[in-house]
């Protein structure tokens, strides 16, 4: 005769009564804690009482270009619509305005048409096949399949997913079934777990204790957790508090003279253009230090008392009250330059971690947001061999020590260099951090003499790199998966 | 970022150096500040990224003249200009609107293909960089025996200038050109609200261009017939055109040409054009002990300036006057100059120093703050998570039947999906629940993190500020399991939490209440309505609380 527990019991009728049922169900319809219930479980699949089917099912979401094109149509159509009867020369098809494409939307819907024959290239000229249509129609129709969970053929699957039009998921499931009827007998000689009352009247001296699986692993504890990119932010931040570094911080939000004009870029900098920066359509208020402000004027004009010839134009202090999202924490820098007290401006160390802006789509390498490190430091005779000891020393500490620098132009910097750090694993250099030395035009209206060195790390880069993770949206962001989020190892504080 | 195309074998050929390699290339100009984008060695195409201040570098022949110098293959000298009396004359019309042109002339070109095509690369790659696309700098290129001097820069009545633009075959008005010609669609932005536009003209009134639009199809055609050619470029900005103007010269100098100065003609003054009168910069051995912390002698120094294509004379032992070539439109302050002795002596050979600068490191109230509340939430089995903080006003306020105004916008955004800076944090956690919505229940998530609030009395109209928010989401939740979590930490931070009953927008009635930490309204703990569970798609119950820190 079989001996059955209380539990068994319990999982043993409630499966006979289903007849067939998911672990689901059974978690939701027995009142006892889910290991005693994967504990019956088992036992009752090793006495052959029940069976257990695992089976793998897939489910299809809609990415937002799917989810565009059933709304905008399909970028192929508005291409095909727009080339009709058109004469559109091949070579300039990147001249065409289309509403509702760009230009790389346009090219990519030029490829899908040339690829699903939807177009005829005769003597150069793109001509729409006279059924694009229907062929598109047919598309769409099974894309709306798709979007409400229909049964779609394999061919359509693979192309939307190609198109990353959709996503696949793939989940797993369990079943159990019922077999057969048995006798038994209810295990009351046995304790499963040793309770007060069985202490306090002594019940528990005629029992035995039933043994338990001790050696096979449990289902993970579900703690709470800091999110993995913090624990890099931690890590970043200790080595800059390591070094004697003081913590300083800035809005999100500033003013364009913080984020470009404090920092001598000119006005018809590149950088000021709206394919990189959020400028948002307010205008705020200059610092009211109006020789502070003239000194900022005279920089950019002529260089005023720094030896530089400047901009050699007129600076515009309008431009500069635009509203911006920060494009880098060097704002932060030069918010605090203007704070330092006069030691400090001779001798100081500063660093700031946050969050920057960037007016880009989103893929699988770049968010509109992600996080900078970033460190300054004032000293006496302070040169570029400094910043190159400072770099080493910094970058030793998350392990790497084979780096090569590279001269190059920033702005606001000169010199200015790039490190490479060389990863043995991927058999390459990759770009780790840009820094330089403040260029005197930058440091003049803050009454700065000294040289200022300073150096930039970006966050997520060194979060991929010690997650090992190539997607950046895995990392970070409104698409995080919590099952990560529970059960990710915190990588040690070393990159190699 | 430009990048260019270049042959390698004739750079190989070029530099004459027989055993080049890519790699051994690719050190090189790492050591000189660039990089290779890529190689293709089927077709030969060397793309190579350049710099941004280096403008001079846009082209083959900008490329070759400074590796030849760099790796001391020669030294280079700018070239020879003579005078060729020929005079372009300035009317005030164009100077009323800022305007200024500066001119060249070459002679005895032997123009090809790949010469013709390296001329209108550098000329469309000026226009987009140095000349932000055109608005800074125009650059026209004509046959010189098309065109009758002196010739006449002027502005005019659109409606006046009338020629037939390059790629039409019928003759178009000022007005005509902007609307039709595919250049001036795209940059009639650039001539917006002007009342004249502006012209060359030649001494038989023969329109030459309409900067920075477009040529004339009579005058604007070079082929490889072409020997001698006249170049103009137009601005607001004389130096800037001075550095374009250097940047031809030494171009079709390279290219084997004669160069040939013309008179400027301004109704106050006359200038030469292209000159040697460059500027020119003392530079003593201790700007480059400071800057770059190397000790180098005066002759060294002088050795390592040549390599970067400077003239140099030594005054004593210690300084040099510097001669700053005119295509150079990157040198602004003697720290430049050490910047390009630094690349000449290789970064790589710099011996990395440590400064002491002593100074105890502190960290701000308000992160030590921000450490604590994450541990603490942590430690009662949240997850954090850190969602973006740009959102949509659907999903930020109209999901959760708000109609907010109060928060900030985002002007162009180039992923449209994103149109707001969020002011809290509660729709972006249904985002990520939203996303999980197949893993294991319950769902305890938690931010603790920095939003961007508007504020009238700020400078800059908004705060960026920090804020805690949680929910939980399973089959079943009750306001009781939220409302702990609130009083624990208020609790462990030593708080006083009062909770006011209140309802608002978004949660059930008689289910929600305001937040009250030490005496001040801080935010808002309640359970979610059904209506907007079912406005984000969301099948299980949710409540939360969200405060100010």
């Amino acid at each position: 005769m079989i001996r059955f527990s209380v539990s068994d019991e319990i999982v043993y009728l409630k499966i006979k009564n289903l007849s067939k049922c998911s672990f689901e169900e059974l978690i939701e319809n027995i009142d006892l804690d889910v290991d005693s219930i994967r504990r019956s479980i088992e036992f009752l699949k090793s006495e052959n009482l029940i069976s257990e089917n695992i089976f793998f099912s897939n489910i299809y979401n809609l990415e937002k270009i799917g989810l565009e094109s059933l709304k905008k149509g399909f970028i192929e159509e508005i291409l095909c619509d727009f080339l009709i009867n058109k004469n559109i020369n091949i070579s300039s098809l990147k001249e065409i305005n289309i509403n509702n494409l760009n230009i790389q939307e346009i090219i990519l819907a030029f490829g899908v048409c040339k690829k699903d024959n939807l177009i005829n290239i005769k003597d150069s000229i793109i001509v729409p096949v006279l059924d694009y249509k229907e062929k598109i129609k047919e598309k769409k129709e099974k894309l709306l399949l798709i979007s409400e969970n229909k049964e779609v053929s394999d061919k359509y699957i693979d192309y939307f997913l190609k198109r990353n039009f959709i996503s696949k998921k793939q989940i797993t499931k369990k079943n159990y079934a019922f077999l057969k009827n048995t006798d038994y007998i209810l295990d009351s000689d046995t304790i499963l777990n040793l309770d007060s009352d069985s202490l306090k009247n002594k019940s528990y001296k005629n029992k035995i204790f039933k043994e338990f699986e001790v050696e096979k692993l449990p289902k993970p504890k579900d703690a709470g957790r800091i999110h993995p990119l913090r624990q890099i932010l931690y890590y970043i931040r200790d080595l800059y508090l390591e070094m004697g570094f003081k913590e300083m911080k800035s809005p999100y939000v500033d003013l364009s003279f913080w984020s470009m004009d404090s920092m001598f870029i000119s006005q018809d900098h590149p950088m000021r253009d709206l394919q990189d920066t959020f400028f948002l359509p307010l205008n705020g208020k200059l610092p009211k230090d109006s020789s502070f402000l003239k000194k900022i004027k005279d920089v950019h004009e002529n260089g005023s008392k720094t030896n530089s010839l400047g901009h050699r134009y007129l600076w515009d202090i309008d431009i500069s009250k635009q509203l911006i999202l920060r494009t880098h924490t060097t704002a932060s820098t030069f918010r605090k330059f203007l704070e330092l007290s006069e030691d400090e401006k001779q001798n100081s160390k500063y660093f700031s971690i946050g969050k920057v802006f960037r007016n880009e789509t989103i893929d699988g390498t770049h968010l509109p947001e992600f996080h900078q490190a970033e460190g300054f430091v004032i000293g006496d005779n302070i040169s570029l061999s400094d910043l190159i000891g400072f770099i080493k020393v910094f970058l030793k500490k998350l392990g790497i020590e084979k780096i090569k620098i590279k001269p190059t132009y920033n702005p606001y910097t000169e010199p200015s260099i790039e490190v490479f750090a060389f990863f043995e694993e991927k058999n390459s250099w990759v770009e780790i951090m840009n820094s330089g030395i403040f260029r005197k035009e930058c440091l003049f209206p803050y009454g700065i003499k000294n040289n200022v060195i300073a150096w930039g790390i970006g966050i997520e880069r060194i979060a991929m790199l010690l997650y090992n993770k190539t997607n950046i949206k895995e990392i970070y962001g409104d698409e995080n998966d919590i099952d990560w989020l529970r059960k990710y190892s915190i990588p040690p504080r070393r990159l190699i | 970022m430009a990048t260019i195309d270049i042959s390698f074998e004739k750079l190989k050929n070029d530099l004459n150096i027989k055993d080049l390699t890519i790699s051994l290339l690719e050190e090189i100009l790492f050591d000189f500040g660039l990089e290779i984008d890529s190689y293709n060695s089927l077709e030969d195409i060397l793309k190579i990224e350049i710099t941004a201040e280096r403008t001079d570098l846009l082209s083959y022949y900008g490329l070759l003249r400074a590796l030849k110098s760099y790796i001391n293959v020669e030294k280079y000298t700018f070239p020879n200009i003579k005078k060729s009396n020929l005079v372009v004359n300035v009317l005030q019309s164009a100077r009323d609107y800022g305007n200024y042109t500066l001119c060249l002339v070459v002679k005895k070109l032997s123009l090809d293909d790949s010469k013709i095509k390296e001329i209108i690369n550098i000329q469309e790659k000026i226009h987009l960089t140095y000349g932000r696309k055109r608005k800074t700098v125009a650059i026209g290129v004509y046959p010189l025996d098309k065109i009758q001097f002196p010739i006449t820069f002027c502005a005019l009545n659109p409606k006046e200038i009338k020629f037939t633009p390059l790629g039409f075959d019928k003759e178009l008005d000022g007005f005509e050109i902007i609307k039709k010609h595919p250049a001036g669609i795209t940059y009639n932005s650039l001539l917006e609200g002007k009342d004249k536009y502006l012209c060359f003209l030649d001494s038989n009134n023969k329109f030459l261009s309409m900067p920075p639009i477009i040529n004339s199809k009579d005058t604007g055609k070079v082929d490889f017939n072409t020997k001698d050619l006249f170049i103009e470029c137009t601005g607001k900005s004389l130096h800037k055109l001075n550095h374009v103007i250097n940047i031809f010269t030494a171009l079709f100098s390279d290219m084997g040409g004669e160069i040939y100065s013309l008179e400027i003609k301004y109704p106050d003054n006359t200038i030469l054009s292209p000159n040697n009168d460059f500027n020119k910069m003392v530079i003593s051995v201790d700007d480059v002990k400071n800057l770059i912390g190397i000790d180098i002698s005066v002759e060294k120094m002088k050795f390592f300036l040549e390599k970067m294509m400077y003239d140099c004379k030594i005054i004593d032992n210690k300084k040099i006057e510097v001669i700053i070539i005119g295509f150079r439109t990157d040198v602004l302050h003697i720290n430049d100059l050490c910047d390009d002795i630094a690349r000449a002596y290789t970064f790589s050979k710099i011996i990395p120093t440590n400064a002491k600068v002593v100074s105890i490191s502190e960290r701000l109230d308000e992160s030590i703050l921000q450490e604590d509340i994450i541990r603490i939430m942590t430690t009662m089995g949240f997850i954090e998570v850190m969602p973006l903080i740009l959102g949509s006003k659907k999903e930020s306020f109209e999901n959760f039947n708000l109609n907010k105004t109060d928060y900030i916008s985002l002007g162009f955004s180039a992923e449209n999906s994103l149109n707001i800076i969020n002011s809290w944090y509660i729709p972006k956690l249904f985002k990520i629940l939203i996303n999980n919505q197949h893993k294991f229940f319950p769902q305890k998530i938690f931010v603790c993190d920095y939003v961007v609030i508007s504020d009238n009395k700020s400078d800059i109209l908004s705060k960026t500020v920090l804020k805690l928010s949680a929910v939980i989401a399973n089959n079943i939740i009750s306001f009781t399991e939220i409302s702990s979590v609130l009083y624990s930490l208020c609790n462990i931070l030593g708080k006083k939490l009062e909770l006011r009953k209140k309802d608002l927008e978004f949660f059930i009635s008689g289910r929600s209440a305001e937040v009250i930490i030490d005496d001040k309204i801080v935010g808002f703990i309640g359970e979610f309505l059904p209506d907007v569970l079912i406005n984000n798609n969301y099948t299980n119950p949710v409540c939360g609380f969200e405060i100010f820190i």
